[in-house]
């Protein structure tokens, strides 16, 4: 497997652990698993950014990033919620990590 | 103010401060950041007014007032509470005003629990996710919906109306005996916030406190009224919106809303602060605060989500018409009834996108890019070494201002820079600065404290590359465009059908600002012809309007009203109709319905304003009247046929921004910490809360991480009350003056003001360096020892509060620490506004070693 995707691999494993952690935890008041799952998420974001900047985007890898956002939309709302923390949508957006 | 009157603004015009018997100054330092406006105060006191300043300083504004009422930062729910209890214990409320324009005789449900019952808690709490549920707070068998105001989308919980409001009006009692009437929860709620109480919260001296409270009582009903004035020290607290509540509370109980010199002014910080809230740079409201869609509610589509938003009853029953007509006016014939008016093209919130979350969103990576218009963050937002941190994540960042402001430079002279905790090499972010056009420079509209929309005029032209903002965003809107032209991909349409065609000028090609307003004006889709008011709005897509509640601001073709500069001459009304445009229908005092008795009569010669004329069957007066100009006082709605809208509010209802039409003295919907306001000590305090086991605001929006750590309630390391505040010599964040070499040597570098007493134990004198300190950081300032703070004794304890200017930068001639390096990222729980009032910090003489010792500390 190529060095670029073997990392895409690798932050892809990190940013669902990450989640799982998260959702395994369902932390109410401190933000740690919060920041520790957005990071994780950021990281393969810009790695597939980067990658799609220097080869160009197929619309594939275009539909992947956009869900990616997705994702992190939902776990940032999660994060600084807007009322009850929305578990069901956070659960949802873990399954829909490309 | 838009939870218990209907609209969040300022309720009176600037002028009639002038008609006040009594004025409050308290949360600003009005004679010093708002001097236009004081010179109102001042003539009211040339009228025999009784003018009173309630603040922890002793400031020039203390100077010119008849009363000053010192209190210990963040302790102004406990001294309104006071007063609250002392009108309402010695029966010195206006009993025909609040029995017939507030729900002080409305029942609440027989599960409501309050406070005082809970060790500081409100029935309804979920201690898990730290927010209530509002069921419990509601009108005895109603759903109340909340009026649609500022950070009205803050919560989550439905707001839909079941119905129940046009079913009957809510059960009352109007001998005020049943045990959960209004009034009866409101003494129990009030009763242990005695003088004494107040004394042992506050600091101040139950003596002085008594003076204030018998001024304002012995100045309002039918004969006079009182007027409060605040600013953001009263908002910039976890409780800010809950000390608007005690004081709205006040005032419907006096009477003094809707009637000459009887109101709240809430005196905004920036020349257009008011107008960046109607026109919203806010995250969570669509212009003149319509809710943004959320992902999470019921707003799937346009008619769910109208559905959701939508009273049954008052006037928001308009809602529809208004929200169509914003689509209409954005997206064009992009709107169409086959795409529910472009509804999906509207981002959906997922949470709270404030500012403070979004720093600490920034610091985690999540934001790509940022741009900063007429703001300084890295010293104007509180944790500003975390606010550096966020921007050296960054990918890219544009800063427009006409001079380098540290928000451009912090790659380069920032505090972690100098810190040397990371270097220009190391931070990737991509800085453009950009020049800007300064005020004289453009065209355009200042909205100001009283709603007041002027319209000034460019002066000369702008120098070199400087451009306006307007420039800026239309000429970036019009190449984004370009951009995308031809994409067919779904996330591309908002941008695609988004209408931008306004006439450009000059060989600069500015904008015209004048067809912008116009278009906020709004217009006839089918002929272009400019709307008068916003009653003509539809909701069938022939009307477009970029926001409603400013309909008339530019009512016919070339008459832009806020361009009118005719006041009134020493003999007219005073209402100076046709001095520019106050929003909503140039109206100059909100709920002005209640300036007249039920029967419609005002309630004395001396304070009239609005009254019925049953010879021409209208509402008249010197203002324009806030109310269905044709409504008798008599009107009584038909609940045999459930009435909706203004139908189902009667000719007694002032307040038709609210569902039943009464002042909130109780608030059933729409607080995310209470119905009630109740003292919460500030999450940082040397105290414990004397009233409660709960310590501070159960709600507050606290995000404790690494480098925004807090400082634990009495914690010995940090025994100082520590607040922040601005001076009149350096504007706001400070760059415009502190660039200008004749406003910058009047205060040419940053302070901390150290209680005489303080100074001496610590020995500490007059200009000798101090090293001030908290969890996040560590400043070094020179002492300004003065006796305008003075110590507190608060419960036995002697208490000191010190207090900073947050101005300064390592920018410009006048330099120094930034105080906000010391404060730390929490918010309000309505409004996720930060807290720079009342904190807790340490103080010692000396000066920090370096690497701490900053550059812009000077010798």
């Amino acid at each position: 497997m190529p060095a670029r995707e073997d990392r895409m691999v690798v932050l892809h494993e990190q940013a669902l652990e990450a989640m799982d952690r998260l959702l395994a935890k369902r932390p109410q008041k401190e933000g740690h698993a919060f920041s520790e799952a957005t990071r994780c998420l950021c990281a393969l974001r810009d790695e597939l950014i980067r990658r799609q900047s220097e080869a160009g985007a197929s619309s594939g890898e275009r539909e992947r990033l956009e869900r990616l956002n997705a994702v992190i939309s939902v776990l940032v709302g999660g994060h600084f919620p807007l009322g009850s923390i929305p578990w069901d949508e956070i659960e949802k957006a873990r399954a829909w990590i490309p | 103010m838009g939870t218990s009157f209907g609209r969040g603004a300022g309720t009176t015009a600037l002028w009639d401060l002038a008609n006040a018997d009594c004025l409050i100054v308290m949360g600003s330092n009005m004679a010093e950041n708002h001097p236009v406006a004081f010179r109102f105060l001042l003539e009211a006191k040339q009228r025999g007014a009784t003018l009173i300043h309630v603040d922890p300083r002793f400031t020039r504004t203390s100077a010119l007032c008849d009363i000053y009422a010192p209190i210990r930062s963040g302790t102004d729910i406990a001294f309104l509470g006071g007063i609250i209890r002392h009108v309402l214990e010695n029966d010195l409320w206006f009993r025909d005003f609040a029995l017939a324009y507030t729900n002080i005789a409305d029942i609440i449900e027989e599960g409501y629990e309050d406070a005082e019952e809970k060790d500081g808690i409100f029935s309804g709490f979920n201690a898990a996710q730290a927010n209530y549920e509002t069921g419990t707070w509601q009108y005895k068998g109603k759903k109340v919906p909340s009026s649609i105001a500022e950070h009205h989308a803050e919560s989550r919980e439905s707001t839909r109306d079941s119905g129940s409001m046009s079913d009957g009006p809510p059960p009352k009692d109007p001998t005020l005996q049943h045990p959960n009437c209004v009034y009866q929860i409101l003494r129990r709620h009030f009763a242990r916030y005695t003088p004494e109480m107040v004394e042992r919260i506050t600091g101040c001296p139950k003596e002085t406190f008594m003076k204030v409270a018998e001024a304002l009582a012995r100045n309002s009903g039918p004969e006079r009224t009182g007027t409060f004035c605040y600013a953001v020290g009263w908002t910039h607290h976890t409780v800010g919106v809950q000390i608007i509540r005690a004081c709205s509370i006040l005032q419907g109980l006096l009477g003094n809303i809707g009637r000459p010199g009887g109101g709240i002014q809430a005196l905004r910080g920036h020349s257009s602060i008011q107008g960046s809230t109607d026109i919203p740079t806010l995250y969570n409201m669509l212009p003149t605060y319509l809710p943004q869609p959320d992902a999470f509610k019921s707003h799937d589509t346009f008619q769910d989500y109208l559905k959701e938003e939508t009273p049954a009853t008052g006037w928001w029953h308009n809602f529809p018409k208004y929200m169509v007509s914003l689509l209409k006016a954005w997206y064009g014939p992009g709107a169409r009834p086959d795409n529910d008016w472009g509804y999906d093209f509207l981002p959906k919130l997922t949470g709270d996108h404030s500012q403070l979350p979004m720093t600490l969103a920034m610091a985690d990576g999540v934001v790509k890019g940022q741009f900063i218009f007429g703001q300084n963050p890295a010293v104007g937002a509180v944790n500003s070494e975390l606010v550096e941190h966020g921007l050296a994540k960054l990918d890219w960042l544009v800063v427009r201002d006409f001079a380098m402001v540290e928000t451009a430079d912090f790659w380069q002279k920032g505090r972690r820079v100098q810190k040397g905790e990371t270097t220009p090499a190391q931070i990737g972010t991509e800085v453009f600065f950009l020049p800007a056009a300064m005020p004289g420079e453009k065209d355009g509209s200042f909205t100001n404290t009283s709603r007041l929309v002027q319209w000034h005029d460019k002066v000369l032209e702008a120098a070199g590359d400087n451009r306006s903002d307007l420039w800026f965003v239309y000429h970036l809107g019009k190449r984004l465009k370009q951009l995308y032209a031809g994409s067919t991909a779904r996330r591309d349409a908002a941008l695609l059908a988004l209408t931008w065609d306004y006439p450009e000028r000059g060989e600069r090609r500015e904008p015209d600002p004048e067809a912008v307003l116009r278009e906020i004006n709004g217009y006839t889709v089918a002929d272009g012809k400019q709307i008068e008011k916003y009653q003509e709005l539809k909701d069938d897509g022939s009307t477009a309007c970029g926001g409603w509640m400013y309909c008339g601001v530019y009512p016919k073709e070339g008459h832009n009203q806020a361009r009118s500069r005719i006041p009134d001459g020493p003999d007219g009304p005073g209402s100076h109709m046709n001095w520019a445009f106050a929003w909503p229908s140039n109206r100059r005092t909100l709920y002005n319905r209640a300036s007249a008795d039920p029967q419609g009569r005002p309630w004395s010669e001396r304070k009239k304003m609005i009254w019925w004329d049953e010879g021409q069957g209208k509402w008249t007066g010197t203002d324009v009247p806030d109310f269905i100009p044709t409504k008798r006082p008599d009107m009584r709605p038909d609940w045999s046929k459930h009435p909706k809208g203004m139908d189902a509010l009667g000719g007694d209802d002032p307040f038709i921004m609210e569902a039943d039409g009464k002042c909130q003295l109780f608030v059933p919907t729409g607080l995310r910490d209470g119905p009630l306001p109740t003292h919460y000590e500030p999450v940082e305090s040397p105290v414990r809360n004397i009233l409660y086991g709960q310590q501070h605001n159960p709600t507050a929006k606290l995000w404790p991480r690494p480098g925004n750590e807090f400082n634990e309630p009495e914690d010995p390391r940090f025994p100082y009350v520590f607040t922040t505040f601005r001076l009149t010599e350096l504007h706001c964040g400070g760059i415009p003056t502190r660039v200008a070499p004749h406003t910058a040597e009047l205060q040419p570098e940053a302070f901390v003001e150290i209680p005489t007493e303080l100074a001496r134990e610590l020995g500490i004198r007059h200009l000798d360096w101090t090293v001030l300190s908290t969890r996040r950081g560590e400043i070094e300032v020179k002492a300004m020892v003065t006796n305008r703070l003075r110590p507190f004794v608060i419960d036995g304890r002697t208490i000191y509060q010190i207090g900073m200017p947050w101005v300064f930068g390592w920018d410009g001639y006048a330099r120094g620490a930034p105080a906000n390096a010391l404060l730390s990222i929490y918010g309000d729980a309505n409004t996720s506004i930060h807290t720079t009032k009342a904190l807790t910090c340490n103080l010692r003489p000396g000066r920090l070693g370096p690497p701490g010792r900053m550059s812009h500390a000077g010798a």
